[in-house]
C-alpha cells in the first residue's frame, strides 16, 4: 500500500474492495450469530422449537420445500418462484412500457405535461393496494391479470412522474445543439434526449422493484393458487415458522440478484454515466 | 447567388423580457449585416443582449421586432447551417468525443429508419466516411488521441475543442460561440482562442464570437461589435455603440490597440 498523501478523515474514507468484502461478511455474520443466540435462548427457556427454527432447521425446512410433490411430479417451491418471477416481469414490463410512454411524451411536450400532471399526481397518491378488490372483479379473481395489473397501477404512477422529470432536465443546450447540428424532432428525442436519461430511468426502474414485490406478494396473499405469497399463506395455515422464513430469505435472494442484474444493465447500456461527475 | 447575399442581416431588431409583470427592453434599434469572411467578436457589459443576439441568430429565441435573414432567407429555428458553442453542456455525454464529432454528419445523411433499416451497409458506407472526417476535424483540434474518451473524461478545454470540431464538422456558415471560454483558466484560453482562430482562416467560416472579455475580443476578431445601453436612458435597450473593423491577432501592447481598449472602454462600458 502506498501512503495517501492526501488529508483522510474518517467521513466517507474510500475502501480498498477486499476490505468492503470483509467487513459486508462479517455483517452478514454477526446477523446470523445474533439469531443464533436468540433461538438458543428462547430454547434454554422452554420455548417451543416450532416458534424459534435454528440455522440448521431451516436448512432442513428449505429440503422439505424442495421435495418432488408425489401428486404433481413437481417442487412447489421452484414453481412458486417460476410462477411470481413470471407475474412480477409482467407487471413491471407492462408499468414500464406505460411510464416510458407517458414519461417521455410528458417530459417532451408541455401540452402533454400540463395535461397530465394533475391526472398522474393524483393517481399517484391512491394506495396501490386500495385497488385489489377493484381489480379482482374488473379482472377476474381466478388468472393472474390482477396481479399484473395491481403491479403496474401501482409502480407507473411515480415512475411517469420520475421520467418526465429527468426528460425535462436535459439541458437545453444539448436539445439546440442537436438542431442546430441539423437533427429533426424525432431524432432529437430518439438520439439527443433519450440516451442521456437511460441511466436515470433504469435507475428509478431498480426503485421501483421494491414496490412491485409488495403487490406481488399481497395479491398472492389473498388468491393465488401458487406463488411465493401463495406459499406463505400455506406455511402460515401449517404454522411452520421455518418455511414462512426460508421463504423471506429467498424472497431477500431474489431481491438482490434483481437489483444486481439492473446494476450490471445500467453498466452495459450506459458505460459513460458510471463516473461521470455532474457539471 | 448565395455569395452575394449577407451572410447575415438584421435590420430593426428589438428584443423584450418580461419579468413580474414588467417589461425590460434588452436591445433596440439593431441593425447589423454580415457580408463575407467576418470574425465578429460582440462585447459589452451583463445585461446588454449579446447573448440575446446569439439566440436570435441562432434562431433558438424569436425577436419582438425586426427582421432576421441568413442568405436572404429568414430565420425562424436552429439548423444546420449555423452551428454554436455554448460555454457549457456543449456536448452530448453518451457520446464518445469522436461520436459527438460525427453526431451532424449521421443527422444530415441519414435517417434514423434508414440506418436502421440497412445497418450492415449504412456500417461500410457512410459510417466510415464520417469516421474518416470526423478524425480530420479531431486532428485539426489536437484531439485525436482522445477521440474514444467521453465527454466527462476531458478537461473544460478540451471539451470545448470537441465542441468547436462538432459545429465545424457541418460547415456551417456562421458559427456562433457564446462565452466559449469563459469557465476556461487563462492558458487554456490562450490556447483555444489561437485555435479558433486558425479554424476561422483554415475554413472560411463566419464567426460570431460573444464574449465579455475586451482582450479576448481585440484578440480574435477582425471586427469589434460592443453593445451598450445609453447611461441617461435607463430603460431604453442598448444599441450597437461601436462597430469598426480591427486587425486580427494585433499584439495587445501595442499603442493602437491600447488606444483602441481606452477607446472602447470609455465608450462602450458606461452601462
Amino acid at each position: 500500500m502506498t501512503e495517501e498523501p492526501r488529508f483522510r478523515s474518517i467521513i466517507g474514507s474510500p475502501l480498498a474492495p477486499a476490505t468492503r468484502l470483509l467487513l459486508g461478511t462479517i455483517g452478514v455474520a454477526v446477523c446470523l450469530a445474533a439469531y443464533e443466540f436468540y433461538v438458543f435462548q428462547h430454547q434454554r427457556d422452554g420455548g417451543n422449537p416450532r416458534f424459534s427454527p435454528g440455522l440448521g432447521q431451516l436448512w432442513t425446512a428449505f429440503g422439505e420445500l424442495t421435495l418432488v410433490d408425489a401428486r404433481t411430479q413437481t417442487v412447489p417451491f421452484w414453481t412458486d418462484t417460476r410462477a411470481s418471477l413470471w407475474i412480477l416481469a409482467e407487471g413491471l414490463g407492462l408499468g414500464i412500457a406505460i411510464s416510458a410512454l407517458l414519461g417521455v411524451a410528458m417530459g417532451v411536450l408541455s401540452t402533454v405535461h400540463a395535461m397530465l400532471t394533475p391526472v398522474v399526481s393524483a393517481i399517484a397518491k391512491i394506495p396501490p393496494t386500495a385497488m385489489i378488490a377493484l381489480f379482482m372483479v374488473v379482472f377476474g379473481v381466478t388468472g393472474d391479470a390482477f396481479k399484473v395489473a395491481l403491479i403496474a397501477f401501482g409502480i407507473s404512477p411515480t415512475l411517469t412522474l420520475g421520467i418526465s422529470l429527468v426528460a425535462r432536465e436535459v439541458p437545453k443546450n444539448t436539445i439546440v445543439k442537436a438542431y442546430s447540428l441539423g437533427a429533426t424532432t424525432p431524432s432529437v428525442v430518439v438520439k439527443a434526449i433519450l440516451p442521456q436519461i437511460i441511466p436515470q430511468v433504469i435507475q428509478m426502474i431498480r426503485l421501483a422493484v421494491g414496490p412491485a414485490w409488495i403487490y406481488l406478494i399481497a395479491a398472492e396473499y389473498i388468491n393465488a393458487s401458487q406463488g411465493i405469497g401463495h406459499g406463505i399463506v400455506l406455511s402460515q395455515r401449517m404454522v411452520r415458522i421455518d418455511h414462512i422464513l426460508v421463504y423471506v430469505i429467498w424472497l431477500a435472494i431474489l431481491g438482490t440478484a434483481i437489483d444486481f442484474g439492473f446494476h450490471w444493465l445500467s453498466r452495459l447500456v450506459a458505460p459513460w454515466a458510471a463516473a461521470r461527475k455532474d457539471d | 447567388m448565395s455569395g452575394t447575399l449577407p451572410v447575415l442581416e438584421c435590420s430593426g431588431l428589438a428584443q423584450r423580457y418580461r419579468t413580474r409583470g414588467r417589461d425590460q427592453v434588452v436591445f433596440e434599434d439593431l441593425d447589423l449585416t454580415i457580408t463575407g469572411h467576418q470574425f465578429i467578436s460582440v462585447v459589452g457589459a451583463s445585461g446588454c443582449g449579446k447573448s440575446t443576439l446569439l439566440r436570435l441568430v441562432l434562431g433558438s429565441e424569436r425577436p419582438w421586432k425586426g427582421t432576421l435573414r441568413s442568405h436572404g432567407r429568414p430565420i425562424t429555428h436552429p439548423d444546420r447551417t449555423r452551428g454554436i458553442v455554448f460555454q457549457k453542456y456543449s456536448l452530448f455525454p453518451h457520446r464518445t468525443v469522436l461520436d459527438n464529432v460525427m453526431f451532424g454528419l449521421e443527422l444530415a445523411h441519414t435517417h434514423l429508419l434508414q440506418k436502421w433499416l440497412t445497418w450492415p451497409w449504412y456500417r461500410t458506407r457512410h459510417h466510415r466516411r464520417f469516421r474518416n472526417e470526423a478524425m480530420h476535424h479531431l486532428e485539426q483540434v489536437k484531439l485525436h488521441d482522445h477521440a474514444d474518451k467521453y465527454p466527462h473524461q476531458l478537461s473544460g478545454g478540451m471539451q470545448q475543442r470537441v465542441a468547436i470540431a462538432q459545429a465545424l464538422i457541418m460547415r456551417p456558415s456562421i458559427l456562433l460561440m457564446d462565452e466559449p471560454f469563459g469557465a476556461l483558466d487563462p492558458d487554456t484560453r490562450e490556447s483555444l482562442q489561437r485555435t479558433i482562430v486558425r479554424a476561422f482562416h483554415d475554413q472560411n467560416t463566419t464567426i460570431l464570437l460573444v464574449t465579455h472579455n475586451l482582450e479576448e475580443a481585440l484578440y480574435v476578431g477582425t471586427r469589434l461589435l460592443v453593445l451598450a445601453r445609453d447611461a441617461r436612458e435607463p430603460a431604453a435597450g442598448s444599441r450597437i455603440a461601436i462597430d469598426l473593423p480591427i486587425t486580427q491577432s494585433a499584439p495587445i501592447d501595442s499603442p493602437g490597440t491600447q488606444e483602441l481598449l481606452a477607446h472602447v472602454r470609455h465608450q462602450g462600458f458606461t452601462c
